[in-house]
């Protein structure tokens, strides 16, 4: 499953609906915290990410993941639409994308993240 | 009296002068005297010590330009202007009030003064540079705070804009890769996907517009790339969101050296999305990259009406473009785009130390050519 976490509904759904007509089983949360209570139910193969929500922002959704133990990670692609956004130096995330993005480079991303997941023994459970 | 010992013994009396001027200054009308003088003082004793503190010829020559000595901590001028900012003063206001205690201690002095001596006038004429040097930090910090808080504001600005951008783009990509639509739909799908792409890039232009007005220039990260690959990919995409042009593109020699792969892309997008805007639509434009010994140019070509001279030289600059225009064009001008793309294109040529230049003739049509040196040592980051 592809978690979306993006405090703007219209973005995470229509994000959502692009992965969908690949055959992906997507979620959607609409904040930091919602993401987490998502994730404490059920763990996503991939996070999908805003870096900027109000209550938990992506970067601290991904270093909380990134500190869990091994078999509680997953990949983290993070997203903004800022483009002085960096993300700190040191910061663990696997992948990056600036919005707006197209959709091919959304699908290369989660492809290439649901294989590193994979080659990592952390095996993709989504149906595409 | 010497005019330190004069400041430091009137000083109550030269700040009640001051503050009066600077009550009439309108974001002053209702505060209150601590608030008048708050900084004001503290600059009076800086200068005090710094007239009894001897000075040779070039350190009065450089502090008259505003290019005294630079403290590592904040100076009372530049403290001052920080707060001045916060009580919503103006440039011209502080420089107002720099104006006021420089007239308050001269005139206030000169009263006590009968017959100006040697050393008085020396006097005189440190006070009035350390007063420049104070009103030059001041007015720095003034401008620096500006900057920051302008940049920060369009940066949220940008942000708020393409999020939603993000999610009309997103969006008209569902619909597009659709089939079951009728084409109808797939073309308005189409419309909406380009629209928004001319959205991104009006916001990016505005943003590195914004931020090179500024001074600080746009930023680049070289890196070994290839030109050719990058103006295959830009030849390309302008062919896909523009079927109905015909784009040639000619490449010869190598095309390798260090510059910024996105900003080149940019760049080269931004002055083929000119000649379609600009070109006559019938006409090819014609696209060119040429590897030469020491630099690569990249060319556009396209047939369109000779432009005058006078508005070839304010092309790469819009806000010159605007000033220049008469009254009655401008109200035209708000229908028109802001044409910050080809202000773009200099600004990225120039951080790679190119050059690009315009020429427009009857025979050749609009040229725009980009001059770039193939290495420049200090940009070799790949081998560092």
């Amino acid at each position: 499953m592809i978690l979306i976490a993006d405090d703007d509904s219209d973005f995470a759904e229509n994000c959502s609906m692009m992965l969908e007509s690949y055959g992906y089983d997507v979620s959607v949360a609409l904040s930091g915290s919602e993401a987490l209570a998502s994730i404490s139910g059920r763990q996503p193969d991939l996070l999908i990410s805003d870096c900027c929500m109000p209550d938990i922002s992506g970067v601290e959704l991904s270093e909380q993941i990134k500190a869990r133990p091994v078999g509680g990670r997953f990949p983290v692609l993070l997203m903004s639409g800022s483009l002085q956004c960096r993300v700190a130096s040191g910061t663990s995330y696997d992948g990056f994308l600036r919005k707006p993005f197209l959709a091919e480079d959304l699908l290369l991303e989660v492809r290439k993240l649901l294989q590193k997941s994979a080659a990592a023994g952390h095996e993709y459970k989504g149906n595409e | 009296m010497r005019l330190s010992t004069f400041i430091r013994s009137n000083l109550e009396s030269i700040l009640q002068e001051w503050e009066e001027f600077a009550s009439t200054l309108e974001p002053l009308v209702n505060a209150n005297k601590k608030e008048l003088r708050d900084h004001a003082a503290a600059v009076l004793q800086v200068i005090a010590a710094d007239l009894d503190t001897p000075q040779a010829e070039h350190e009065s020559i450089a502090k008259s330009k505003g290019l005294g000595p630079q403290a590592e901590d904040d100076t009372p001028a530049e403290t001052h202007a920080a707060d001045r900012v916060a009580a919503g003063f103006t440039g011209e206001q502080v420089m107002a009030e720099y104006r006021a205690l420089r007239s308050s201690v001269l005139r206030l002095w000169t009263c006590q003064v009968a017959v100006m001596s040697a050393g008085d006038i020396q006097d005189m004429v440190r006070f009035n540079e350390a007063i420049d040097q104070a009103q030059t930090e001041s007015m720095a910090r003034y401008a620096k705070m500006l900057r920051e808080a302008q940049n920060l504001f369009l940066a949220i600005l940008g942000h708020d804009v393409r999020t939603p951008l993000g999610a009309i783009s997103m969006g008209a990509q569902v619909l597009l890769q659709d089939q079951t639509l009728p084409s109808k739909a797939l073309k308005v799908g189409l419309r909406i996907f380009n629209s928004s792409k001319r959205m991104d890039a009006i916001v990016r232009d505005l943003l590195d517009f914004s931020t090179s007005h500024l001074g600080d220039g746009i930023p680049v990260d070289p890196h070994t790339v290839d030109l050719s690959e990058i103006c295959h990919g830009v030849v390309e995409e302008a062919k896909t969101f523009h079927p109905d042009r015909k784009i040639d593109l000619t490449i010869e020699g190598n095309a390798t050296g260090a510059w910024d792969e996105a900003r080149m892309a940019q760049a080269f997008s931004n002055l083929i999305s000119n000649a379609i805007q600009h070109g006559r639509p019938d006409s090819a434009i014609k696209v060119s990259l040429r590897g030469y010994l020491d630099e690569v140019v990249y060319e556009v070509r396209n047939e369109a009406e000779v432009i005058p001279p006078a508005k070839l030289r304010t092309l790469f600059d819009p806000v010159k473009r605007f000033a220049i225009r008469p009254p009655s064009e401008r109200v035209a001008s708000g229908t028109q785009n802001l044409g910050l793309g080809l202000y773009v294109v200099k600004q990225i040529i120039a951080a790679h130390e190119g050059e690009v230049s315009v020429n427009s003739s009857e025979d050749d049509g609009v040229v725009f050519s980009a001059r770039l040196p193939r290495v420049t040592p200090h940009r070799r980051n790949d081998d560092q």
